[in-house]
């Protein structure tokens, strides 16, 4: 196995080449790798919320964090704050919760367990397991100028402008990684008798080949799907939304306050992005065109807007993006890999979307084949992982819907019913009626959304586990209220030396992050 | 604080006095240093590389405490007891001012409010005529040094860091160089001094670099004298913080 050739231009792709080429040494005699892109064929470009698997990822790659964040307009992200995803906590209070990165405290007693019996005061779940949520509600940054880069106070992950991002990995994966890049127009796509990929067809450099072809065309899938027909597996049964609008929305003063964490706002058929990059913010309506109608959507989305920016939400241009929600049957299929959203689609609702172009990105750059012969039992388990991840994930964001109180739109109500709710999430949820999630219902290391997520969206939004009959299993839940009164203060000394976010990346963008 | 620019109106009549104490340091830990102190502080104090809180960038700073707001080189009656006091020390009541109109330009600026300025004691600023006194020159001069070598030592803080040399360092002060010890310094690693590439290495010497180096290398040894004089004040002696 000597070339690979990765097809398509977008973030999805140039991960996939980086990811490949730092693995397999495309720059120094390694499996040489090809990225070809469509000079006429714009990338999607709405994937602008990570997780802090991109930073662990980007270290990997050698790219400076300074770099990045400067390069790409970025800014962190230390979760999603999710608003009206349940009734009002009271007339005229939207309820929301906060989502952080940071994982949920761990102790004796139990953080987690002494706030659902009543022992750990009146707090919110979050504030009672985590400073994170407070850090976010006071705007401030994850970390200090004397961190070194990629580390932080606290958990963290960014929010960046996707288009420069991929500019940035073009940069990074041809300068230093040593991928060639061609700029071209996919044409037929040649399968031989085995339903292998043979050749693509271009105008510019003829018939290119390779040993193994990464097809990141977004989706249209031009390799795995349109050539080698493997089939799409279609979701909507479970997540109804279908339909994205997209807005850039210029910020009401150059020194507006960043909010660090993804905005979620539930509307009536479904909910708004809403994220702070340096220079602008990059919001978006996701919804379901079961529910509503193209104009009522986007007046309903227009009408968000107008909260914070009044008659200029009127004039800024929307793009319609539609999307399909679901996966591929198979993501490797002979000689061929499909990264992105080739590979599949669910609403960007946790950032799913660059995390699982990554995840798979290092899993097939990890376990690339030496010899054509082990093509098939490498894809067998590469399709088994993903397709396993992809199903976690579907689940995941459905818990976010199957756990609403709403009751204002068939959207919810529909979201609610028991045959939209996969088995396994079911049978989950019955079980944490009576005992909280425990690391053992989460196995595997495919899971991409673990414990901590899970309590965390299951106690925002009012999930009740009933606990008293068991509560003899937990001891002594006496010092439980005075470890959150600890927690409070450790928070308030944060709250001290760290920066409100704004302020951070532009003392970033003068001095930089020292590397040490 | 009342910095104000300096000019012949306004200060003509001010006069300026030598420092009465050090008791304000005593609750000093540290404080900058210039590349070209390193020489001469490196026989009293240990020198270290911090961080700025503010910026995240490194700055060499002398050392004088162990603890978070101690001096060990201030006596209980506020004198300075090392033979070294940093430049930076010795610039009140002056210093550096850009001024909001010509951001690119450097003036003289005066604390008119420190306890050095004067009206009837100490070295006259300008004469009758209204020029500067020789006296108020050589201050000018240091204060354009000063800015000059702090240029310097930027340069070589980021020569350090393009050559990797800077790792952190816990800095311990018990007798074997074991103990409690201190964290968030920053010193030059010697093995990788020692590998760097011969051009690197001369590029180092050739910028009057090397030099410096080892003197910051060899004053870290200085951390055990403020070991002792932290020992000799604890639990009992007359510094103390207790005693009061």
């Amino acid at each position: 196995m000597k070339r690979v050739l990765v097809i398509g231009g977008g973030a999805a792709g140039w991960l996939a080449a980086c990811h490949l080429a730092r693995e397999l040494k495309s720059g120094a005699g390694g499996v040489e790798v090809t990225l070809l892109e469509s000079p006429d064929i714009p990338t999607i470009g709405v994937g602008e919320g990570t997780v802090p698997a991109m930073r662990a990822s980007l270290e990997h790659l050698g790219i400076g964090e300074t770099d990045f964040l400067r390069e790409c307009g970025a800014t962190f992200k230390q979760g999603i704050r999710f608003v009206d995803w349940m009734r009002p906590a009271a007339e005229l209070v939207a309820h929301a919760y906060h989502h952080p990165f940071d994982p949920v405290a761990a102790g004796d007693p139990d953080p987690t367990a002494a706030w659902l019996l009543g022992a750990a005061g009146e707090g919110s779940y979050v504030d009672a397991v985590s400073i994170q949520g407070r850090v976010c509600d006071a705007g401030r940054a994850p970390k200090l100028m004397t961190h070194v880069e990629y580390d932080g106070a606290v958990n963290y992950a960014y929010h960046l402008d996707a288009a420069r991002f991929a500019a940035l990995l073009t940069r990074h994966a041809t300068g230093r990684l040593g991928v060639k890049h061609l700029l071209g127009t996919v044409g037929h796509v040649r399968v031989d008798e085995r339903g292998h990929v043979a050749g693509v067809e271009t105008d510019e450099f003829g018939t290119l080949d390779a040993d193994l072809y990464v097809d990141c065309t977004g989706f249209s899938a031009r390799l795995i799907g349109e050539a080698l027909g493997v089939a799409f597996i279609d979701r909507s049964d479970v997540l109804f939304v279908d339909k994205a609008l997209a807005i850039q929305v210029p910020w009401n003063e150059p020194r507006a306050a960043i909010p660090s964490e993804t905005i979620a706002t539930a509307l009536a058929a479904g909910w708004v992005w809403d994220i702070g990059l340096a220079e602008r913010r990059g919001t978006g309506y996701v919804y379901s065109s079961r529910h509503t109608s193209a104009d009522e959507a986007e007046r309903d989305f227009r009408g968000y807007l107008r909260e914070s920016i009044g008659a200029r939400a009127d004039e800024l241009p929307c793009r319609t993006i539609p999307m399909r929600v679901g996966y591929r049957e198979r993501f490797w299929a002979g000689n061929c890999v499909a990264i992105g959203l080739a590979q599949g689609f669910v609403e960007p609702l946790e950032a799913t979307g660059l995390l699982l172009f990554d995840a798979t990105a290092r899993l097939l750059a990890s376990r690339f084949p030496a010899d054509a012969r082990d093509l098939p039992v490498l894809a067998e388990r590469f399709n088994a992982r993903v397709r396993y991840a992809w199903e976690r994930v579907i689940e995941f964001i459905k818990l976010h819907y199957c756990l609403t109180d709403r009751d204002d739109s068939d959207f919810w109500r529909d979201n609610r019913a028991a045959a939209s709710i996969p088995d396994k999430l079911a049978e989950r949820l019955e079980l944490w009626r009576r005992m909280p999630p425990s690391e053992y219902d989460f196995e595997r290391r495919e899971e991409v959304f673990s414990l901590d997520n899970y309590r965390y969206v299951l106690y925002g939004m009012g999930f009740r586990t009933d606990l008293a009959p068991v509560r003899r299993r937990y001891g002594d839940l006496g010092r439980a209220r005075r470890d959150v009164e600890q927690r409070r203060r450790r928070t308030d000394q944060a709250l001290l030396s760290l920066l409100p976010h704004r302020e951070m990346i532009e003392r970033i963008g003068r001095h930089g992050l020292q590397r040490l | 604080m009342n910095i104000q620019s300096l000019n012949k109106e306004t200060h003509a009549a001010l006069r300026v006095k030598p420092p009465g104490d050090c008791a304000y340091l005593a609750t000093v830990q540290y404080l900058p240093l210039l590349v070209t102190e390193f020489i001469t502080a490196c026989t009293d104090m240990p020198i270290v590389f911090i961080k700025n809180s503010e910026t995240g960038q490194f700055q060499p700073v002398a050392m004088f405490g162990l603890q978070r707001a101690t001096n060990a080189f201030v006596s209980a009656d506020g004198k300075w007891r090392a033979n070294y006091l940093p430049a930076v020390a010795r610039q009140a009541p002056f210093r550096l001012i850009a001024s909001d109109e010509h951001p690119d330009r450097l003036f003289v600026g005066l604390d008119a409010d420190h306890e050095t300025v004067s009206r009837t004691e100490g070295e006259a600023l300008f004469d009758d005529a209204g020029n500067e006194t020789p006296f108020l020159e050589r201050r000018r001069k240091a204060l354009l040094e000063f800015a000059e070598h702090t240029q310097l030592t930027r340069g070589f803080i980021d020569l350090l860091l393009q050559h990797d040399l800077l790792r952190p360092r816990t800095l311990h002060y018990g007798p074997d160089g074991a103990g409690a010890g201190i964290t968030g310094l920053y010193v030059v690693d010697e093995e990788r001094l020692n590998a760097l590439p011969a051009a690197e290495y001369m590029g180092l010497r050739d910028r009057g670099f090397l030099a410096v180096v080892y003197a910051h290398l060899v004053s870290l040894g200085q951390v055990r004298r403020l070991a002792a004089t932290a020992a000799q004040r604890a639990p009992d002696g007359p510094d103390s913080p207790k005693a009061n």
